[in-house]
């Protein structure tokens, strides 16, 4: 009996949506700066990241509506969660507090008392 | 997502222009030299940087394998023992450049930036054991930027046993890889939460020795820390600050550090900072001119104080204890921020 083909054990490769050159050209010329390509790779793999993770959670949500296209009631709330966060719900800001080390617990207190004094001192 | 593969040891090895050698490198003769470091080379006959790499590289390979025994000894004699009589013999000593400098920032590539080897591998003697300890509250570190606060150091040790180190003016890799090296000796785990109280300067070069020890220490895996800048114009009244501040110098080499150091000092609203400042018109421009604070101007018995308050109350606390009594400061300064805003 022929043996079953087994499914590539390897993970897949995270789609490369940005382009280095395109990245480094754009500081060069617009910004007027230069760039390390450590640092253009790093903002390279967070932006392919964010993007695979909107797309994805895009798809998901049409495939709920039993639609094979993506809309803008897909993207949005896509890119609110993965891009576009700004606002936390109170509970997820007490969660994000909790998980927290201590010195980064003394860190937000720090802030928190800095804001205070800088406030008084107006 | 896949995490980014290492490059190997050989491969990162090979970009750094280290290899193995047969031979006794710091004994060849001065043709060999040439003729195996030639390439690169610039000013002298060889190329010094890739000399010395692999000097180091030998005499580490040798330790580990056995055929030598570890070296106990300082970096200094390292450099008279083989590279100063290698270097010459070469014909590549320089009279003006700084060439043990020159070592010290090759073995930190080795260390730091292609991970190569670690300074215990050769066993390098660390040249500041005696300014250091750790103590069985491991994780409160006073640490300062020179020699000359040692004995106040040793004084809060010995109350407080906490862990303290005086870095003698400048940030040095193998100190801070045997401090940490105590420090799992002594089995204090690295990830938990590390207060650091820094006496530095306060100037740009103290802030970037402090900067310096801390990412040192987060090479060495301590990471969640947390720093309290014991040196700042807070600490002394408006007209104690006016009477310890020195001008900072502003040649042009230091005008970015200078801005980049200003910045971080507005993010911590010092009330007395505006006495540091002074604006004077010069060439038709205005300028800013700053003064810093020296790590002295600040008596032990102030510093005490600060630390009792500040430091005290993290003594002897589990990481669970800590973050209960981070999370009751934090209760009490959203309290604060509560009544700030009602009123």
């Amino acid at each position: 009996m022929p043996k079953k083909k087994t499914a590539s054990k390897a993970a897949p490769q995270p789609a490369k949506f940005l382009r280095f050159n395109a990245i480094k050209e754009y500081i060069n010329d617009n910004l007027k700066m230069r760039s390390s390509d450590k640092a253009v790779k790093k903002f390279i793999k967070e932006f392919d990241s964010a993007i695979g993770a909107t797309l994805k959670e895009a798809k998901k949500s049409s495939r709920e509506d039993k639609r094979n296209t993506i809309m803008d009631q897909d993207i949005i709330p896509a890119l609110e969660k993965h891009l576009g966060k700004k606002y936390l719900t109170w509970q997820e800001t007490v969660k994000e507090i909790i998980r927290q080390n201590p010195t980064d617990l003394g860190k937000i207190s720090k802030a928190v008392n800095d804001y205070i004094e800088k406030g008084q001192g107006k | 997502m896949a995490k980014k593969r290492k490059p190997s040891l050989r491969s990162r090895l090979r970009k750094a222009g280290i290899r193995h050698y047969d031979e006794l490198i710091h004994d060849q003769p001065q043709e060999w030299l040439i003729k195996n470091f030639s390439q690169g080379a610039d000013e002298y006959p060889v190329n010094v940087a890739r000399l010395m790499r692999n000097i180091v590289w030998q005499t580490r390979e040798r330790i580990v394998k056995g055929e030598k025994p570890p070296l106990k000894e300082l970096l200094r004699t390292f450099w008279y023992m083989y590279i100063k009589s290698t270097l010459s013999r070469a014909g590549a000593l320089a009279r003006e450049t700084d060439q043990y400098a020159q070592l010290i920032d090759n073995i930190v590539f080795m260390v730091k930036e292609i991970k190569v080897m670690k300074y215990k591998d050769i066993g390098f003697r660390d040249d500041n054991q005696a300014n250091r300890r750790v103590g069985a509250n491991a994780n409160i570190i006073l640490f300062s930027e020179k020699l000359g606060h040692q004995a106040f150091l040793s004084d809060i040790a010995d109350k407080y046993n906490i862990s303290i180190l005086a870095l003698g003016g400048q940030p040095s890799v193998l100190n801070i890889e045997y401090f940490v090296d105590t420090l799992k000796e002594a089995k204090v785990n690295l990830q938990r939460s590390f207060y650091l109280f820094s006496i530095v300067d306060y100037d740009p070069s103290g802030w970037i020795v402090r900067d310096a020890f801390v990412n040192n220490l987060k090479f060495y895996g301590i990471s969640h820390t947390r720093v309290f800048d014991l040196i700042n114009p807070d600490m002394l009244t408006p007209e104690e600050v006016m009477l310890a501040k020195y001008r900072i110098k502003a040649p042009k080499s230091m005008r970015t550090k200078n801005e980049n150091w200003l910045r971080q000092v507005y993010k911590r609203d010092y009330q007395n900072q505006r006495y540091l400042e002074k604006e004077t018109w010069r060439d038709n421009k205005l300028k800013k001119v700053l003064y810093g604070l020296e790590g002295e101007s600040i008596s032990g018995k102030r510093l005490a104080k600060k630390l009792e308050e500040v430091m005290v109350p993290l003594l002897g606390k589990s990481e669970d204890l800590l973050k209960i009594y981070e999370l009751k400061q934090l209760d009490k300064a959203i309290k604060d921020l509560m009544i700030y805003k009602l009123t």
